[in-house]
């Protein structure tokens, strides 16, 4: 397991919409939140946390276009240079012909594309194992978590004291 | 109602129709009205009438077919127990009731049809009795051959499946607006609850009777104008144009009540995801209209192929225009997140792919009918239908373009030489284009210029055929201004606000998940 040499104070919460008021209530506060974790994906998070629109999909039309190009060029190239053949009495280059194989590849591309780049950005992989704050964020719990590495007692006391104010089942700490 | 964030919503959502809106739609009536007379009027002949004809056919499917997916996106909403629409679900609910019109005009167009009305004849070869009597010399074996699905009886049939769709448009706006003035819980008598369920019954029994009866309508609508063609992809295109058009018309509306103050509730979110069915859609005509295309540009039969060949020859322009509106503009416009959200932008692209779509009906109409046209002129050259002998055609023949194994001439050839005229349309029988509306209307004298010459007017682009001229135009926004007007008038009859629809909170709180910080409240 990755180590992060973290010590991290989170809160668990019961119901999305509790858990909204309590990231607007800790945003009022000044706290600087480290992160959330759902075990889906809440609509109108993002911005309650202030992220940015992603850019991954920015990403996604460049490899469509890539895959585009490259399937197109390719047949192209194949079909009127390097290896003509007749398809059914139509000319070498037959736009139509190629836009099925162009449509499916520019949609592989983008697909894969995005995947690739989504995992590298979250540092996920196969054999990766990231540290999980607890095993019911992936069920039933909704987290905010702050990061106290580097935090006195008393602020400790106060952020905790602020996760149970805003309505948090649960309080913990943990090192990860 | 008292426990969520708009409970003044109701006090503005009252819509009145009056003044300038109304004074506007009226021109536009009236525009249409002086539009539709003129090409009547402007000639006594077939061909002025068939312009009449085509573009009444063109109009009315376009916009009657708006309505008709207007019912279908309530009840499809409906089905999938869809929340997201009911803050604006008034707009297609008023859309609707063009569907009453709907059944006077193809009743009208289905009457003059039967009663073989001036014009009609050339609208659809099928019309022509001659063409179907195996004993005349202009026997058309296809049209015949289909005769007993095409035909005037199966096409006043329409105007009866436009009333079973207005039944349906009427119940649910009934419905929804009877939901207005009931209590939520009551132990007798109607409640909402009640009412919900009856919309999903009459919902669920529209979508089934919608996809078949649909196809029905098209196929003798538009893609019988073609009557030598058929393609089995041809309704679902046709529909998703209509689709399309209808969004763009309705986000249209929305703007139009937003700007007069209504319809609070309607946020960034609504808009997104109308912008999102603008976007989506788009590709799926797309996805439809290169699967025709494709499928019959591949296998390269002659009956099939004279389709695309006419438009590509002699359509090109509309031919290309219609896929990039429809296609290329729309994809690249609305491909951003920001760009569906953003007002001006997505009103734009409506506004765009509603006169693509209607550029698109037009394109799959009007080639079909100059076709007939040039088809039926042939034949009265040959020396049959008119019963006079055309010295052009001499001149024609004797320049070394013998047709006689043609399509055009098997009048003559296959039926005498062969008994039964079993042919296949070859994609050169298509004639080339006569300036016959430019002329004033006296084709025979146009047509004998031909000969020599034919070859130089190979490309000539007649206004009205080729390119929607002023009265295509004219015409159109005569019937969006009918279009506006009953929709208009529909909405100033009940509350935008549906307060007691059980998916209005649902409706209200609408998140996409993608808003940027200030969109929160």
């Amino acid at each position: 397991m990755r180590v992060l040499n973290k010590k991290v104070l989170f809160g668990l919460y019961n119901d999305e919409e509790i858990l909204k008021s309590a990231i607007l209530e800790i945003n009022g506060e000044n706290a600087e939140i480290m992160e959330v974790y759902t075990p889906f994906p809440v609509h109108g998070l993002d911005p309650y946390l202030g992220f940015n629109e992603s850019r991954l999909h920015i990403a996604g039309f460049l490899y469509g276009m890539m895959g585009t190009t490259l399937a197109f060029g390719f047949m192209s190239w194949v079909f009127t240079a390097n290896w003509p053949i007749i398809f059914g009495g139509k000319p070498y280059f037959s736009v139509p012909s190629f836009i099925p194989i162009t449509f499916e590849f520019t949609v592989l591309m983008a697909a894969v594309g995005m995947v690739i780049t989504f995992y590298l950005i979250c540092g996920l992989g196969p054999g990766v194992e990231n540290p999980y704050l607890d095993p019911r964020i992936t069920d039933d719990k909704f987290c905010i978590a702050f990061d106290v590495t580097n935090s006195s007692r008393e602020e400790v006391a106060a952020l905790s004291g602020l996760l149970q104010r805003t309505s948090a089942e649960e309080v913990h700490t943990k090192n990860i | 109602m008292s426990n969520h964030s708009h409970s003044n919503e109701t006090s503005n959502e009252n819509f009145v129709f009056t003044g300038t809106a109304k004074l506007f739609t009226l021109v536009l009536i009236a525009i249409g009205a002086i539009c539709l007379a003129l090409s009547w009027f402007s000639g006594s002949d077939d061909m002025h009438h068939m312009r009449f004809w085509t573009n009444y056919l063109h109009n009315s499917v376009f916009f009657v077919g708006i309505a008709f997916a207007a019912v279908l996106f309530l009840s499809t909403h409906t089905m999938a127990w869809g929340g997201w629409q009911t803050i604006f679900k008034r707009i297609p609910e008023a859309m609707m009731p063009f569907l009453y019109v709907g059944v006077v005009l193809f009743a009208i167009l289905g009457i003059a049809i039967y009663m073989g009305a001036s014009g009609t004849e050339l609208l659809y070869l099928w019309n022509e009795p001659n063409y179907l009597d195996p004993t005349h010399a202009d026997y058309d074996a296809l049209a015949h051959h289909k005769s007993a699905f095409v035909n005037p009886t199966a096409y006043l049939l329409t105007a009866l499946i436009v009333a079973v769709w207005s039944i349906f448009a009427f119940m649910f706006r009934k419905l929804s607006i009877q939901q207005d003035n009931t209590p939520h819980t009551i132990t007798s008598g109607d409640t909402v609850p009640k009412l919900t369920k009856r919309t999903r019954i009459y919902a669920a029994a529209f979508l089934p009777i919608a996809g078949f009866s649909s196809a029905y309508c098209i196929w003798q609508w538009v893609m019988s104008v073609d009557t030598h063609w058929y393609s089995t992809l041809f309704a679902w295109y046709a529909t998703v144009s209509m689709w399309v058009a209808m969004v763009a018309m309705m986000y249209m509306l929305i703007l139009y009540l937003r700007s007069k103050g209504h319809l609070k509730a309607f946020t960034d979110e609504h808009t997104h995801d109308l912008g999102k069915y603008i976007f989506g859609f788009s590709i799926f005509w797309t996805y439809l209209w290169f699967s025709q295309f494709m499928l019959i540009w591949y296998s390269n039969n002659g009956e099939e192929t004279q389709y695309f060949y006419l438009r590509f020859e002699q359509f090109k322009p509309i031919f290309f225009i219609n896929l990039f509106i429809n296609f290329v503009l729309p994809f690249f416009i609305l491909m951003m997140n920001s760009s569906k959200r953003t007002l001006g932008t997505l009103a734009f692209t409506a506004g765009l792919v509603f006169f693509g779509h209607w550029l698109d009906f037009y394109q799959m109409i009007k080639p079909g009918v100059w076709y007939n046209y040039e088809h039926v002129m042939h034949l009265k050259h040959a020396g049959h239908g008119a019963g006079h002998s055309d010295p052009a055609h001499d001149a024609h023949d004797t320049n070394g373009h013998d047709h006689s194994n043609d399509a055009h001439d098997h009048s003559t050839e296959s039926h005498d030489a062969h008994g039964d005229a079993t042919y296949q349309l070859q994609p050169n029988d298509i004639q080339q284009p006569k300036a016959v509306l430019t002329s004033g209307g006296d084709h025979n004298n146009t047509a004998a210029t031909s000969g020599d010459d034919h070859h130089e007017k190979e490309h000539s682009t007649v206004m009205g055929v080729h390119i929607p001229g002023l009265i295509e135009i004219g015409t159109m926004l005569g019937f969006l201004g009918l279009f506006l007007f009953v929709t208009l008038t529909m909405l100033s009859r009940a509350s935008l606000y549906p307060k007691n629809d059980p998916y209005l909170l649902e409706s209200e709180h609408h998140d996409t998940g993608v808003g940027v910080i200030k969109d929160i409240h």
